[in-house]
């Protein structure tokens, strides 16, 4: 063997393994973006069972605002199989849509509860309640924050994908680039909770 | 986006630090050798430099740092983050017990999912009132945070936020491992400095040999070398603030969280609960959210004004902190710890202590003095007895009154009421307070602590200070001190024995059992005498999980007037040559009583030693005066109180 041979030898050993390398990377970062997409999923659950527990503490006191009671619980049951359908099926077009669409409703009926607890003082002062609020606040933050970490998971992803060298790699393997989640599918959305206690 | 663009500076600028530390070890390599080279021509002339002479000055310098690195890496790693947090004095937080701590269970959980990183262990420093926190721990599957009460119930939720994203922001980065790595390695290049200290130690008798020149040349460049990783570590510590800062922005998506519990933390400084209470704080300094205005150099974090104007990109003031959620600034203990203690007694205990004792401790004093440093450490330093030129004379209260040479004399006619008058003792104590080599130090020891008068134990103690030339000389010193100057050069003797290496302090503690058991009988005053001081040589005991088992003053006090140290007392006080019953030697429970007393909080000895005082003397027996008082000063010592006054 000549030395030209075992230098090109050499050079495609090291283009191989860099290739495998760089694949490998790939995958371990888009099973990065399934997991932080599982995390969104296991918060937003973490709301919907908490919201009646919120209710069932709220109708001790509002007996005359039931209708408000009765639409938060409605919101919360349709959101929940929302959900449901979007985990069974989340390839089909539109379960991601109406998943969005349930939320927004529950957050619209939960601003309104919260608003009408505002105008309870003993309601306010409950103990129960208080604790609910923080872990109400908590979720919320949670599914924020997971909608974050699944955003910053995709820009890793999407900027090892396209960026020389590795997007040769990127486009022979199939890695397409992910989509970010916008934060605001409906306008409803965009009303914060609020937990002003 | 800003944050992304402080991230990668602080990055590179902390490489560019790490850079300098190996530049560093490589220059001390070449000082080392070339001082070495210097030293060499200066003394032997024109010989040439031996075999190997290079390669063994490369070879010590470069084992002893990346071998000490190596060590201390390894002994860092063992402990864990968990272990780090129980030392500062944090209870681990798994059930929350109020809203403020299930608040702050959820933080960290969102941030956690922020971050993307397994959830810490969190501990909770119930102790602190400032605002502060840590994470400890070599991977981020073993981390713990600590966060203090203070920060609990001062900051907000957006502001709690921010603190345990800074402080996920280290793990994130691996500042953990980093952070001891680098003290590793700074541990690694004090070695240099202690090999040239150790080259310097005086032999048995006093004497230096040749080698201390070359000890002195390592002891000099090895501590500028110590100094200087300081100095690096310290510029290392702060790129890595600042990067966390940028990571607990990326994670909060938020400035003013962050921002808000530094100006909180600014404003707090100014007020003493802004520092943290544990004893332990300075060797957490690097790890907390900010270690309080220090050195320039030295400071592990950057200044407060310039992080926050960093982080919120514009100046800022001091904000006031106090206490949300309706918690009185002025209660920063919980007071439950010392009313549970004081409760705990039995009542038939508590009646033989005098009224008021336990009253009269202050609460706080309880619960904060469970993690004090244990008796020892507590001790004013003794300089070390290796100084070089001429000793330092003896900082600290307790031996200032024994001053060596002339300066001794007058102040040992004022204190002591039994010295003859016209007896010269001041040249005698100078002499015991120069002794540096480990054998004529543990002689005179021996002297001091168990009197020769019998001839038995005159002919041990010869044997015990055999090879010794000038062993008769300290006998003589010793035998000329009145009794209570005696206990002062005896106090001097044990507090630097006790700085001394684990190796002199127990051959001193075998020489005074052999001293003791050279006798047929056993007296009560010798087994006090030697009790006290074994209980003085024996190692620091480490605080670490032994804060709920700490006695109560009042047990204390109790188990000193009835238990095995009660009878043992009574019985040296009234006459310190009364041969002992079998059933009162038991050396076992004594030392176990004794481990109990070095438990006490500091801050309920005093009391403890005032109601044995009290305490009305036995019946019938009228106590000897002399031996009264030196068992006063034995058992003073014992409990690591101030000595009483002559009376």
């Amino acid at each position: 063997m000549s030395t030209a041979q075992i230098v090109a030898g050499a050079i495609v050993a090291v283009v191989v393994f860099w290739a495998i390398g760089a694949y490998n990377r790939l995958v371990r970062l888009r099973n990065a973006i399934a997991n932080a997409y599982a995390q969104i999923d296991v918060q937003l659950k973490r709301r919907h069972d908490l919201i009646p527990n919120i209710v069932e503490v709220a109708r001790r006191y509002l007996q005359h605002e039931q209708d408000t009671l009765e639409r938060v619980t409605a919101a919360r049951n349709q959101a929940r199989a929302a959900a449901d359908i979007a985990r069974s099926q989340p390839t089909a077009a539109g379960t991601l849509g109406s998943l969005a669409l349930a939320e927004g409703v529950l957050d619209g009926a939960m601003a309104r509860l919260m608003a009408v607890v505002e105008a309870y003082p003993e309601l306010k002062a409950d103990q129960h309640l208080r604790e609910l609020a923080e872990e109400l606040t908590s979720t919320e933050n949670k599914v924020a924050f997971a909608r974050q970490l699944f955003n910053d998971a995709v820009l890793d992803y999407n900027n090892a994908a396209q960026q020389v060298p590795t997007n040769v790699v990127a486009s022979l393997g199939g890695f397409q680039v992910a989509a970010m989640l916008q934060a605001t599918q409906a306008p409803a959305e965009r009303e914060p909770v609020r937990v002003a206690l | 986006m800003r944050f992304r663009q402080q991230q990668s500076e602080a990055q590179t600028a902390s490489r560019r630090l790490l850079l300098w530390f190996a530049v560093l070890v490589a220059a001390l390599v070449v000082a080392v050798n070339a001082a070495l080279a210097g030293l060499y021509k200066l003394i032997l002339g024109t010989l040439p430099f031996p075999a190997y002479f290079w390669a063994t000055n490369t070879g010590v310098v470069l084992l002893l740092v990346a071998g000490g690195a190596w060590l201390e890496t390894e002994r860092l790693r063992s402990g864990g983050g968990a272990l780090v947090a129980r030392w500062a004095g944090g209870g681990l937080l798994s059930e929350p017990r109020d809203g403020a701590e299930r608040r702050l269970l959820n933080v960290v959980d969102e941030m956690a999912l922020a971050s993307g990183l397994p959830r810490p262990a969190v501990y909770l420093l119930e102790r602190e009132p400032g605002i502060n926190a840590f994470v400890a721990g070599w991977t981020p599957q073993e981390a713990a945070l600590a966060v203090t009460r203070g920060a609990l119930q001062r900051l907000t939720r957006d502001e709690l936020q921010g603190l345990v994203a800074h402080e996920f922001g280290h793990i994130r980065e691996g500042d953990l491992p980093l952070n001891m790595r680098l003290l590793a390695l700074v541990w690694g290049l004090s070695l240099v400095h202690g090999l040239g200290v150790e080259l310097m130690q005086p032999d048995d008798e006093g004497r230096r040999p040749a080698l201390s020149l070359v000890g002195a040349v390592l002891r000099t460049l090895g501590g500028l070398g110590w100094l200087a990783g300081r100095v690096l570590q310290a510029a290392v510590s702060r790129q890595r603030e600042h990067l966390a800062d940028a990571c607990a922005v990326q994670f909060t998506r938020s400035r003013d969280g962050l921002g808000d519990t530094l100006r909180k933390v600014w404003f707090l400084q100014r007020q003493p609960e802004g520092r943290l209470a544990s004893p332990h704080a300075e060797a957490l300094a690097a790890l907390l959210l900010d270690d309080g205005p220090r050195r320039r150099w030295l400071a592990t974090h950057p200044p407060l004004p310039e992080r926050i104007h960093r982080i919120t990109g514009r100046p800022a003031t001091p904000l006031p902190a106090p206490c949300l959620d309706g918690h009185p600034d002025d209660e920063p203990w919980p007071l439950g710890a010392a009313a549970g203690a004081a409760a705990s007694v039995p009542q038939g205990v508590l009646s033989t202590v005098p009224p008021g004792v336990i009253a009269a401790l202050p609460p706080g004093a309880l619960a904060a003095g469970c993690d004090a440093a244990p008796a020892g450490r507590a001790m004013p330093a003794m300089p070390r007895a290796d100084a070089p030129v001429a000793p330092h004379p003896p900082s600290g209260s307790v031996t200032r009154a024994v001053a060596p040479d002339a300066a001794a004399a007058p102040m040992a006619a004022r204190l002591d009421p039994y010295a003859t008058p016209g007896e010269d003792t001041g040249p005698a104590v100078g002499r015991l307070l120069r002794l540096h080599g480990p054998a004529e130090r543990r002689a005179g020891l021996l002297a001091c602590c168990l009197p020769l008068e019998r001839p038995a134990r005159v002919q041990a103690w010869r044997d015990a200070a055999r090879g010794l030339a000038h062993a008769h000389c300290i006998a003589g010193d010793v035998a000329q001190l009145p009794p209570r100057l005696r206990l002062q050069v005896r106090e001097s003797l044990l507090a630097r024995t006790r700085a001394a290496p684990s190796a002199e302090r127990r051959a001193a503690r075998l020489a005074l059992r052999r001293l003791l058991a050279a006798e047929d009988e056993l007296r009560a005053l010798d087994l006090l005498r030697y009790a006290c001081a074994v209980h003085r040589l024996q190692p620091a005991e480490r605080t670490c999980g032994e804060r709920r088992d700490a006695p109560s003053p009042g047990a204390a006090a109790a188990a000193l007037m009835h238990g095995p140290w009660a009878a043992l007392i009574r019985a040296a006080q009234c006459d310190g040559d009364a041969v002992l019953p079998r059933s009162l030697a038991d050396l076992h429970a004594l030392r176990r009583h004794a481990r109990d007393l070095r438990r006490l909080p500091m801050m309920g000895r005093p009391a403890v030693f005032k109601a044995w005082r009290a305490a009305p003397p036995d019946a019938g027996r009228a106590p000897d005066r002399r031996c009264a008082e030196e068992v006063a000063w034995l058992l003073a010592e014992l409990l690591d109180v101030p000595r009483p006054d002559g009376e």
